[in-house]
């Protein structure tokens, strides 16, 4: 995963919070991190993603005391395995945990992979869930989407990000060949 | 007993002593193991074995093995050949073996996945491995269709699997390489490390964090996500070929620099071996690499299938069990040099 700020390096820094019910999370590169991380309003950072799993015991105090939803108390509907369970063992229950706790191994798929996706093969019977994102629709769907995040960047005077959401816009749209703002 | 997997050279073979493919499935909706319960994992392990045992091809030609039901020595016998993890090996609940006549495919059931599927094939033949497991593979995903059942996969993430750094392809691919002069040189560390830049593992002989035995070398590719199999297959080929090449480039330079240092070296170690009558394992692994390097070089008139299946056959449990007893170390030394002095010819 990418740094939220810069867009350019690796982001090693997670930032999380809970104000009235409103959860806020920031990935930040080291870089970023220590010129920035204050000016987000952020608490303190948690501890650098140094160390793959090894790093996962911190994020169960975040999941404690930071966030409404309290993931840490989530278990897996197919095999039981808590949010402990799996920063204990550095392994999944099940195939269903992928899902469950996509957010808490999110960061750790990031190191391991970067954004990489699976390009391999695929099971005999297996069906995409959705169209692929380059048909018309779809991307017409997303630029949608794009535009309402960009329009809540602008209303909250976040002038970086809605720039950085502009910028995603115009390479979808000349990706389908349309006009560019 | 049918002719063994080992008894055939491939590419490379004098260097390259086997290659592996291994692929990681689980399927959707049972939990992996380490978290499921007995009926979970004998219902994984029966829906994964089916397709092979139902088809009256593949039935004939594996057979299933209860890893509980199976003495320690045999057990330890899997291990040493390199059929089995070992920790596979400490029989956990529904832990399935299904392993071909010529014990070239052993597939893994509930090991640290619902399958784990390899493929073995003498010298550097990554390919040819990939297609019989992708074979196997479809079979087995067509078999638990037919039941119902399925691969859990997500298209981001590949094939879903119990750690994480599996997922993915779910393949790794490895090539056991015999390098005495690079590892003579001190060259293994740098390279292991250049290598690791590129997402390649080296390692020693018993896999992973085991320092190495006799030269032998595992040499793989760490990440299995993001690209296809056919370029992970492709870089592991290219590092192998390299370290290959400086192997033979070394040879040649030792040859032409000190041959008579290269020389006795290797027939002290033919000499040991044809006249030893007690020998550790140990021993006969540091000496078989010297008389291997000596077949590799034309020093040596020998079969190098012979050395590769003497490899294994040499092992303390492989030989309790070619022999019929246990046998105290004292005397497994002297059937192991007993058992080398009839399958090596003199120099």
């Amino acid at each position: 995963m990418l740094c939220e700020h810069c867009g350019k390096n690796p982001a090693t820094h997670f930032y999380s919070q809970n104000i009235n019910g409103q959860e806020q999370s920031l990935y930040l590169c080291s870089e970023c991190a220590s010129k920035h991380g204050s000016l987000f309003g952020f608490l303190d950072p948690l501890s650098p993603l140094s160390s793959l799993f090894a790093s996962f015991p911190e994020f169960t105090p975040l999941i404690d005391s930071h966030t409404a939803s309290a993931p840490a108390e989530t278990v897996c509907p197919e095999c039981g395995a808590t949010a402990a369970d799996i920063a204990k063992t550095g392994q999944v229950g099940c195939a269903r945990c992928y899902q469950i706790f996509s957010n808490l191994l999110a960061p750790y798929l990031a190191k391991l992979y970067g954004k990489a996706v699976h390009t391999g093969r695929k099971p005999l019977s297996y069906k995409p869930s959705q169209p692929p994102v380059n048909s018309h629709n779809s991307v017409n769907e997303e630029i949608n989407r794009l535009l309402r995040l960009q329009a809540e960047a602008i209303r909250q005077e976040r002038f970086e990000d809605a720039a950085r959401i502009r910028d995603e816009i115009n390479r979808l749209r000349q990706d389908k060949g349309g006009n560019t703002l | 007993m049918s002719a063994q997997w080992f008894e055939h050279s491939g590419d490379h073979a004098d260097i390259a002593l086997s290659t592996r493919v291994r692929l990681a499935r689980n399927i959707e909706g049972i939990p992996f193991p380490g978290r499921q319960n007995k009926e979970q994992a004998v219902k994984a392990a029966d829906l994964l074995s089916a397709p092979i045992l139902e088809n009256k091809v593949t039935a004939s030609r594996f057979t299933r093995k209860e890893m509980a039901s199976l003495s320690d020595t045999e057990r330890a016998s899997l291990v040493e050949r390199h059929l089995v993890s070992p920790y596979f090996a400490t029989p956990a609940p529904g832990g399935v073996l299904l392993l071909s006549s010529d014990n070239g495919i052993a597939i893994m059931l509930n090991e640290e996945d619902h399958m784990r599927l390899q493929v073995l094939g003498t010298g550097l033949c990554p390919e040819a491995c990939m297609e019989t497991a992708v074979r196997l593979d479809n079979m087995i995903d067509e078999g638990l269709t037919s039941h119902g059942a399925k691969y859990a996969f997500s298209e981001k993430l590949g094939y879903l699997t119990r750690c994480p750094t599996n997922l993915g392809t779910g393949l790794r691919v490895s090539v056991m390489l015999h390098l005495p002069l690079l590892a003579a040189g001190g060259q293994m560390t740098a390279l292991a490390n250049s290598a690791g830049k590129l997402g390649i593992a080296v390692r020693g002989i018993y896999g992973e964090g085991t320092k190495e035995h006799g030269n032998l070398f595992q040499i793989s590719n760490q990440s299995s996500l993001g690209t296809t199999e056919q370029e992970q297959i492709a870089k592991v080929r290219e590092v192998v070929s390299g370290l290959i090449e400086r192997e033979r480039q070394a040879r040649k330079m030792a040859l032409e620099t000190a041959p008579n240092a290269l020389e006795d070296k290797v027939f002290r170690a033919a000499g040991l071996l044809t006249s030893a009558r007690k020998m550790s394992a140990s021993e006969a692994l540091a000496l078989l690499s010297d008389y291997r390097l000596g077949v590799s070089l034309g020093l040596i008139q020998a079969d190098i299938a012979v050395l590769n299946s003497l490899q294994s056959q040499m092992m303390p449990a492989t030989l309790s069990l070619a022999v019929g007893r246990t046998l105290p170390a004292a005397e497994r030394d002297i059937f192991r040099a007993e058992l080398i002095r009839r399958v090596l010819p003199k120099p």
